[in-house]
């Protein structure tokens, strides 16, 4: 059974409809990376997993739930509950996500008296105890620093060690590297992926970084325009993509290996305080068809590989060698190189 | 040989911390060839800002000389000198919005590069409104103020009011890693192509290696002050030879699915970050070296040519050349 199954999520907050359609499933364990640009609703759906929202946000969702539960209409008191202990969140910048007036092995340590009802002194050596798992060094004396004595490599290790400290079922990391050194990043992805491993936290990781998702996800959501477009494995999505957006979005991204000319994606993301009826991307797309003026709705590429894009529709052309017995994605992809 | 736009040798900027002194640049040499674009990558606090400020005359130096046009500059400029300094070098600043006075129309923004040369009304009008089209923004845009712009208009921008005096130099100093992926291709796309219409050499500062392998064609890693290698950029990236370029390729995740890179934290452990003392003895890379021997922590390394063609500061050069493993053990 799925840890967490979301579907057709919206957020308005005020005249902007931050978040139009959002649809996220997770299995116990899994990491899935959520891509987009900035503005494309990714921060506001991660809030509203953890009951964030302003009071002027209204949320809906068809179908939400989170461990064999109904989260649609839940108290205050009820979120309090599930926050930092079976929910928790990394956030992009720990400077101003930790409280500068308290030490960081107090910061770690609350969650764990509040939640697990351990006193202070039990709390605290649990927190030494993981900041030492987290490779800081003389981790008793560093608990009782505070923030402003921490690097930003070892502050994003602090903000890791409290959103672990109550072994979560589920984990969402907004940003976390972004702000990082690539080789302090690929220390912390390192220690994300070992704390997964150990205790089975299923993993939502937020980010816009195509390179950090190839190394960490099991699988893909590509968002555009407060929409989930394309979602499937992370091989089906990065090997086949199906969503003209996706396909842009990785030939926007200079290579190391082998460097080729930059395409980029023309114009701007539409405003979300006047989306448009039909397809999100249509104005930046290549693609484009008549149809798009519609809304496409969510369509099956392949095994759970779902793209909401009309070049997927059965009536497509292109689709119709599937019929055939052709293995549909493989052609697509060559077809367009 | 013609003389290089740029030379600069054994440049340094020192700054007083507490008893010590901080050496965010020590000891660099380094040219600019007219219409060359040089890459400068390295991690926070390796000094590649401090150097690019240096050459744009934004920092006096502490030591060491600054060629520009093969003629030597102050170490700290007069209002004079600094004006005529400006026509020659210019930059494009990571902070698009933070460089740009919120006050001025994004058209006065533009001229006022202009107006330092002299000129002045239709003609300054005439030539901001053809940079406006020239990076892609409408007329409109010019009646604008920095705050109604998104950062990508902005930083387009930035890039006009560094190309409109028509300079020889442009430092960009990570200009593109505050945008979003998109934005970013459009950015350094209009970069390239603004370099190859004005020949202007263009030093290009920025930690994300995937766009220096795109843009340069020589590329520079520095490590806590110095620079530890120099060379062809496909050289540099390929059979990168300094130990820190060999860490630092390997921390670049390239989006390869079938090929994760991170195995074990062992792999990547980075050694927390020291600051670079002026008294510092030896390599600085050798604490988080998996070559270094004694003589590493006991004599500074200089850059010595290597076998393909680059130069790297490492005393085990000869023994990687003679293809030495790499490998972590």
């Amino acid at each position: 059974m799925s840890l967490l199954n979301l579907e057709s999520l919206q957020v308005s907050i005020g005249s902007v409809q931050a978040v139009r359609d959002v649809s996220l499933s997770l299995q116990p364990g899994e990491c899935r990376a959520l891509v987009g640009e900035s503005g494309c609703g990714k921060s506001v759906t991660a809030m509203s997993l953890l009951g964030l929202m302003p009071n002027a946000a209204e949320t809906a969702a068809q179908h939400w739930q989170f461990a064999g539960r109904d989260m649609a209409h839940l108290t205050e008191r009820d979120w309090r509950k599930l926050r930092g202990n079976q929910i928790a969140m990394i956030f992009q910048n720990p400077m101003t996500a930790l409280d500068p007036t308290q030490t960081i092995g107090a910061q770690i340590a609350e969650p764990l008296r509040i939640h697990k009802g351990l006193s202070r002194r039990d709390a605290k050596k649990r927190a030494i105890a993981l900041l030492e798992r987290l490779a800081i060094a003389n981790p008793a004396q560093r608990a009782e620093q505070y923030p402003f004595e921490f690097s930003g490599g070892m502050l994003q290790r602090a903000m890791i060690a409290m959103a672990v400290v109550c072994e979560p079922e589920l984990l969402i990391a907004d940003e976390p590297t972004t702000a990082l050194d690539v080789t302090v990043q690929a220390e912390v992805l390192c220690l994300l992926q070992e704390m997964r491993e150990s205790s089975g936290t299923a993993m939502l990781f937020i980010t816009h970084d195509l390179g950090v998702v190839a190394e960490i996800a099991d699988s893909v959501s590509v968002m555009y325009a407060g929409q989930t477009v394309e979602s499937g494995s992370l091989t089906q999505v990065f090997t086949t993509e199906a969503h003209p957006y996706t396909q842009a979005l990785k030939r926007a991204v200079p290579s190391l290996e082998n460097p080729r000319p930059l395409e980029a994606i023309a114009g701007t993301p539409p405003d979300l305080r006047k989306p448009p009826t039909g397809c999100g991307f249509a104005a930046r797309c290549s693609q484009r068809m008549a149809v798009c003026e519609q809304a496409p709705p969510p369509m099956s590429v392949g095994d759970s590989h779902i793209a909401r894009c009309w070049l997927w529709h059965e009536d497509h052309p292109r689709r119709w060698r599937d019929k055939d017995g052709f293995t549909n994605a493989s052609v697509i992809g060559r077809s367009r190189r | 040989m013609t003389t290089p736009f740029i030379d600069v040798s054994q440049l340094r900027c020192h700054f007083k911390s507490g008893d010590d002194l901080l050496a965010a640049v020590d000891g660099v040499n380094l040219q600019i060839a007219a219409g060359e674009v040089l890459g400068l990558v390295g991690e926070s606090g390796s000094g590649k800002s401090t150097l690019g400020r240096v050459i744009a005359g934004l920092q006096a130096r502490s030591a060491g000389t600054l060629l520009v046009d093969g003629k030597e500059m102050p170490h700290q400029y007069s209002r004079r000198q600094f004006r005529a300094m400006s026509t020659k070098v210019q930059m494009v600043f990571q902070d698009s919005y933070a460089s740009l006075n919120p006050r001025m129309t994004i058209l006065a923004s533009l001229q006022e590069p202009l107006w330092s040369l002299g000129v002045r009304g239709k003609q300054a009008r005439d030539k901001a409104a053809y940079w406006l089209d020239r990076v892609g923004l409408p007329q409109s845009a010019g009646e604008r103020y920095p705050h109604e712009l998104s950062g990508g208009q902005r930083q387009r921008i930035g890039i006009a009011r560094a190309f409109i005096a028509e300079p020889k130099l442009v430092i960009c100093d990570e200009p593109v890693s505050a945008l979003d992926v998109s934005v970013q291709a459009q950015i350094i796309n209009l970069l390239q192509e603004l370099q190859r219409e004005h020949n202007t050499a263009m030093l290009f500062i920025a930690h994300d290696l995937a766009v220096v392998r795109f843009l340069a064609s020589r590329t520079a890693v520095m490590y806590l002050g110095e620079i530890v290698e120099i060379g062809p950029t496909a050289a540099v990236f390929e059979s990168p030879r300094h130990p820190y370029t060999v860490k630092l390729l390997a921390a670049h995740l390239d989006g390869n699915p079938r090929e994760r890179v991170l195995r074990s934290l062992a792999d990547v452990k980075a050694v927390a970050n020291k600051a670079p003392l002026a008294s510092d003895s030896g390599c600085r890379f050798a604490p988080r070296c998996q070559l270094a021997t004694r003589a590493c922590s006991d004599s500074p390394p200089w850059l010595q040519l290597s076998v393909v063609d680059t130069e790297a500061a490492c005393h085990r050069l000869a023994y990687i050349d003679g293809g030495g493993s790499q490998a972590q053990p």
